[in-house]
C-alpha cells in the first residue's frame, strides 16, 4: 500500500513537472508545423516540374509529328519510330515509359472518343498502342503520353490523375501528311 | 504570482507577454500566403498549358480544313467541295488536342470569309459550329490584319476555338477562365471552299 501510494505520488509529480516544463517547446511546435511546410514545398516544386515536363513533351511530340509529316517515318517500324522520338528526349523522361500512338485520324466526329489510348483503374493501358502509317495526304493522329510519377506529400496533397497515382502528361498532334516530292 | 492569477488580473497583458506557440502562430500567418502561392502557381501552369492546346487546336483544325482534298464543285469553277461529315470531323479534332482536359467547355466555329481588300475586312460566307456552339451569322464583317489582303486571296478560313474551364478543378471558388484563339489561313487547294449539302 505504501509502495503504491509512493509510486502514484511520484508519477503525479513527474507529470506536473512535465506540464510546467517549457524546454524543447520550439521543437514540439516545429513538429506540428513541419508537415504543413513539407507539403507546401513539395507540392510547389512538383507543380513547377510537372508543367515544365508538359512543355517539354509538347516539343517532343511536335518533332515526332514533323518526322511523319515530312515522310521521314515511312520506312520506320513502331520501335524505330519510338526510338526516333526518344532521341529528342535528353532529360526528364525515361524513354521506356513514353507512350507513343500513331494512327490515321478518325473520319467522323462521333468516333473521336475512342481514338485516344485508355487506362484502367491501375493506370495500365487497356489496349496496346497502335502504329499505322497511311500514305499522303492522309490525316494522322500522333499521341505522346507520359505517366509522370508524383510524390504524394503529407496532408493528402497529391496531383496524381491516374489510378496508380501518376499525373498523365499528354500531347496530341493532328496533321496531314505532305505528298512526297 | 501564478500564471492563472496573471491571466485573471490582465488577460490582454498575459496574452501579449506569452511566447508559447509562437511557431504555430507564425505558421498561421505564413500558411495562407504559401498556399495562395501554390494555388496561383498551379492555376497559372494549368492555364498556360491549356492555352498552348487551344492555340494548337485552332491552328491544326483550320489548317486541316484549308488543306482539304480537292473535289471540284460542279457549280463553281473556283470552288472545291467539302462535305459536312469531313468538316465536322476536322472541327472535332480539337477535342483530341485538348485531351485529357475534358472538364471544361470546348467550342469551335469554322467559317469562310470573303476578303474585302478595300477596307481589310472579311465577310462571312458560311460558318459551321461544333455541337453546343453558335456559328457566325452569314454576312458578319470581321476585321482582318492588312497582311491577309496582301496575300491576294479572295477567300480565307477563319477558325475560332474557345475553352472555358474552372481553375484548380473547382477546388477553390475561383471564377471560370475562358481561353480563346483564332486562326486565319488561306485555302490551299482552291480559291474557295463550298460546303457540299449532300454529304
Amino acid at each position: 500500500m505504501r509502495v503504491s501510494s509512493f509510486v502514484a505520488s511520484r508519477s503525479a509529480r513527474a507529470l506536473a513537472r512535465f506540464w510546467r516544463c517549457d524546454k524543447g517547446v520550439n521543437a514540439i511546435e516545429f513538429a506540428f508545423v513541419v508537415p504543413i511546410i513539407i507539403a507546401i514545398l513539395l507540392a510547389t516544386a512538383q507543380v513547377g516540374v510537372i508543367f515544365t515536363a508538359q512543355a517539354y513533351l509538347n516539343e517532343v511530340a511536335e518533332t515526332g509529328m514533323r518526322t511523319v509529316l515530312t515522310n521521314q517515318a515511312n520506312n520506320l517500324t513502331q520501335d524505330q519510330f519510338k526510338s526516333a522520338i526518344c532521341s529528342n528526349v535528353t532529360a526528364l523522361f525515361n524513354c521506356a515509359n513514353l507512350i507513343v500512338e500513331l494512327e490515321q485520324a478518325p473520319s467522323t466526329a462521333a468516333s473521336m472518343s475512342t481514338a485516344m489510348p485508355q487506362f484502367d483503374a491501375n493506370g495500365n493501358l487497356t489496349q496496346p498502342t497502335t502504329y499505322t502509317l497511311a500514305p499522303a495526304p492522309a490525316q494522322m493522329l500522333l499521341v505522346v503520353m507520359y505517366q509522370w510519377p508524383v510524390i504524394g506529400g503529407p496532408l493528402g496533397l497529391n496531383f496524381g490523375s491516374l489510378g496508380n497515382g501518376a499525373y498523365l502528361l499528354v500531347s496530341t498532334q493532328v496533321f496531314m501528311i505532305e505528298p512526297p516530292t | 504570482m501564478t500564471a492563472l492569477s496573471r491571466l485573471r488580473a490582465s488577460p490582454a497583458r498575459y496574452f501579449l507577454d506569452n511566447a508559447s506557440g509562437v511557431a504555430a502562430v507564425e505558421m498561421a500567418f505564413i500558411a495562407p500566403v504559401a498556399l495562395t502561392l501554390l494555388c496561383v502557381g498551379f492555376a497559372g501552369g494549368q492555364t498556360l498549358n491549356l492555352n498552348h492546346k487551344v492555340v494548337l487546336a485552332a491552328h491544326s483544325t483550320t489548317d486541316l480544313v484549308a488543306r482539304s482534298i480537292y473535289i471540284q464543285d460542279p457549280n463553281n469553277p473556283q470552288g472545291e467541295l467539302l462535305g459536312y461529315t469531313a468538316l465536322d470531323a476536322d472541327i472535332a479534332f480539337s477535342q483530341l488536342i485538348m485531351y485529357p482536359d475534358a472538364n471544361g467547355t470546348l467550342t469551335e466555329v469554322m467559317s469562310e470569309l470573303e476578303v474585302n481588300t478595300g477596307n481589310n475586312t472579311g465577310v462571312v460566307v458560311w460558318s459551321r459550329p461544333s455541337p453546343g456552339a453558335t456559328g457566325l451569322p452569314i454576312g458578319t464583317v470581321i476585321t482582318l490584319d492588312p497582311s491577309y489582303s496582301a496575300t491576294g486571296a479572295n477567300y480565307l478560313l477563319y477558325g475560332q476555338v474557345n475553352y472555358t474551364f474552372q481553375p484548380l478543378g473547382g477546388l477553390l471558388s475561383l471564377p471560370p477562365i475562358t481561353l480563346s484563339s483564332t486562326e486565319t489561313l488561306t485555302i490551299r487547294n482552291a480559291p474557295q471552299i463550298d460546303l457540299d449539302p449532300n454529304s
